[in-house]
């Protein structure tokens, strides 16, 4: 990828879009979700999504995620167009550039801690003999090294919550995508998550970008958009 | 992916959900056992059943006999023309015979009594066995001895059923040992009788000559191709008018028909199996495309291209085909070597190592063609719809 060579240091924009725009079928009609986002997202940033259900929250993190391709707008990735690449190429930025936390708990059925953080090294064809350091320091981040061999499915809720984000940190991604990564979590939980990502981001070579309804979270983050009727209030 | 991982997670994913697979598993692998059992040890069981004449009543067995006429120069079965017929493709084994109405005297008593004159194969060709005694054999026919076997009705109107083995009998006037007492017969032509070697009746019987052949053949399959055969050969030496060639027809029939039956219903069952096991696979795996979305969504998520789900869900589906066909080859290997051991013939290794080739061909063949639908329906998932699927 183009970035490798390039230096992550705090304070540089690293996601860049313009003008997203995604309108859905319905019907005879269109409804457009998105209506012309526009932000910037620089290295050592946390920023936090919040808005009303159905306002296009989930959507705009996956058009960020290349899950989905905007009907309109630009994205850029450290300078790199995005939208322009094709099936795969996008799929290897999603595999080495981003990193992401699903909205509900996303853990592979019947699979290790292990297992589970192995799958983005597999995808991405990380050397195999190096796996298992790189597990490690990205378990390490959460504080999750004790439960490496253990069953993810056994593990409780904030301890699935926290393997989740050290499988979207392994690949050492430059923006890590959370939807409501806190969702499920309690309190305290919710808390600790949040001192893990920023400690993670506070590096100063990711940044962060997270969907929210709870105010008392999205503080954790420097920056807090609104997003409301498809536009988003920064 | 490398290819390592790519088998390391597809079958982490057969082994972990285990429940899943395995009736598939036991379908195919059950199909290809029965398929190499029945294919290599096929041909052995058809001979074995062919060697016992009494079960198949005696369809392969051919009769030829040599019309004489009286007054002309008899016909009979001379050596080189016994060459000639055993040349034939399918005859197993062949006998000659000759008869004649003997004297046998019991008590100062004078039966007359039809005597057949045989070569020691004879018993062989007929299915027949000693229900008492011994049969003469071929050496008894080379020093051409005085020794004779008689048929069991013949013991009891004769000799009120005594135990004549080991005794002596006097035939035209001269004495004759008798060998043993027919048995593997109730035919009551062939229980009435007193039986000679060929050899020895020439030498002692005056105008006797072995008109009459009988041919008996490899298997059923043989029989029809065999009588026609054998005017052509003996035709040779003999005016073909004068050849009269009858087997069983009717009887050769009901078997044929009996056999093609079955072997039409082993193959079908056998291929029935094998389709069932496809079917399973096919269903097990569009049904995963459904209830793995989720897991589809994620792995793409994190990096997976199209081709990494699709050679990961072809490779589970291939995984599960080929890994139920070595299950089955082992079956059917233990199957083989069973089937080998009760039917005291070898297991013909070739025909065993073509079958596991074909039977490991068809489980590539049932996973590719089974998989790979489904498998592309799995690495065309939209990302953003398989994440959000419930
Ligand atoms: N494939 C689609 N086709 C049509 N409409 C869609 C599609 N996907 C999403 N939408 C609509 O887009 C709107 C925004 O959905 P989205 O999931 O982004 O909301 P959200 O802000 O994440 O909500 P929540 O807080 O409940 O998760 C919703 O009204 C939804 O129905
Ligand atoms: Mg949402």
């Amino acid at each position: 990828m183009s970035s490798a060579g390039k230096s992550r240091s705090t304070g540089d924009p690293i996601l860049v879009v313009r003008d997203i725009v995604k309108r859905y079928p319905n019907g005879n009609q269109f409804i457009d979700v998105l209506k012309g986002i526009s932000m910037t997202v620089r290295y050592g940033e946390m920023a936090a999504i919040m808005g009303p259900s159905g306002s296009g929250k989930t959507t705009l993190l996956q058009i960020l995620g290349l899950f989905l391709r905007p009907t309109r707008g630009t994205y850029l990735l450290a300078g790199d167009d995005v939208l322009k690449l094709d099936r795969n190429a996008q799929a290897s930025v999603r595999g080495q550039r981003l990193g992401f936390v699903l909205q509900g708990c996303d853990l592979l059925e019947k699979t290790s801690v292990y297992e589970n953080l192995e799958y983005p090294l597999i995808y991405t064809r990380f050397s195999p003999n190096k796996r298992r350091e790189r597990i490690h320091l990205a378990l390490e981040r959460v504080g999750m090294t004790h439960r490496i061999n253990h069953d993810a499915n056994k593990l409780s809720g904030g301890e699935r919550q926290r393997v989740a984000i050290a499988r979207a940190l392994v690949n050492l991604p430059e923006v890590i995508l959370a939807d409501e990564p806190t969702g499920q979590l309690d309190h305290k939980n919710s808390h600790i998550i949040m001192e893990y990502f920023a400690e993670v981001v506070g590096k100063g070579d990711t940044a962060m970008i997270m969907v929210t309804h709870d105010a008392e979270i999205a503080r954790h983050c420097q920056t807090i958009y609104h997003i409301e009727d498809g536009v988003l209030k920064g | 992916m490398w290819f390592r991982d790519l088998i390391k997670i597809s079958l982490r994913q057969l082994l972990r959900h285990w429940r899943r697979y395995w009736g598939v598993a036991l379908t195919i692998s059950l199909g290809v056992a029965g398929f190499i059992t029945v294919v290599t040890m096929g041909e052995d069981f058809k001979n074995n059943l062919n060697d016992n004449l009494e079960l198949i009543g005696g369809v392969t067995v051919i009769r030829v006999t040599l019309l004489n006429e009286p007054g002309w120069r008899p016909l009979w079965f001379q050596p080189d023309i016994i060459d000639s017929v055993r040349e034939i493709k399918g005859v197993r084994a062949s006998s000659r015979l000759a008869h004649k109405m003997v004297k046998i005297e019991v008590a100062t008593r004078n039966w007359t009594i039809p005597m057949a004159a045989v070569d020691a194969g004879f018993w062989k060709v007929r299915g027949f066995n000693a229900f008492k005694g011994e049969l003469f054999g071929q050496e008894d026919l080379q020093e051409r001895r005085r020794v004779c076997v008689i048929g069991k009705i013949l013991l009891r109107k004769l000799f009120k059923s005594r135990d004549m083995v080991g005794r002596y009998i006097k035939i035209n006037g001269e004495l004759y040992l008798v060998s043993g007492v027919l048995g593997g017969t109730h035919a009551s032509d062939l229980a009435e009788r007193v039986y000679l070697p060929l050899s020895t009746a020439s030498d002692r019987i005056p105008y006797l000559f072995p008109d009459r052949l009988y041919v008996r053949c490899n298997t059923w399959d043989d029989v029809e191709r065999v009588s026609e055969e054998l005017p052509v050969v003996i035709g040779k030496f003999y005016d073909p008018k004068r050849i009269d060639v009858q087997y069983s027809y009717d009887a050769l029939q009901h078997v044929l028909r009996v056999v093609t039956w079955s072997e039409f219903f082993v193959y079908l069952t056998i291929l029935a199996t094998l389709l069932l096991g496809g079917l399973g696979i096919w269903t097990i795996m569009m049904s995963a495309v459904r209830t793995r979305t989720r897991e589809i969504g994620l792995k793409k998520a994190m990096g997976a291209l199209d081709r990494d789900i699709l050679s990961q869900f072809l490779t589970e589906a291939l995984c599960l085909s080929v890994g139920s066909a070595l299950v089955g080859i082992i079956a059917g290997r233990i199957a083989v070597q069973l089937a080998s051991h009760m039917l005291k013939s070898p297991v013909p290794e070739d025909i065993f190592l073509s079958c596991v080739s074909m039977g490991f061909l068809m489980a590539l063949g049932l996973g590719i063609g089974a998989g790979i639908y489904p498998s592309i329906r799995a690495s065309r998932m939209q990302v953003a719809e398989a994440t959000r699927y419930e």
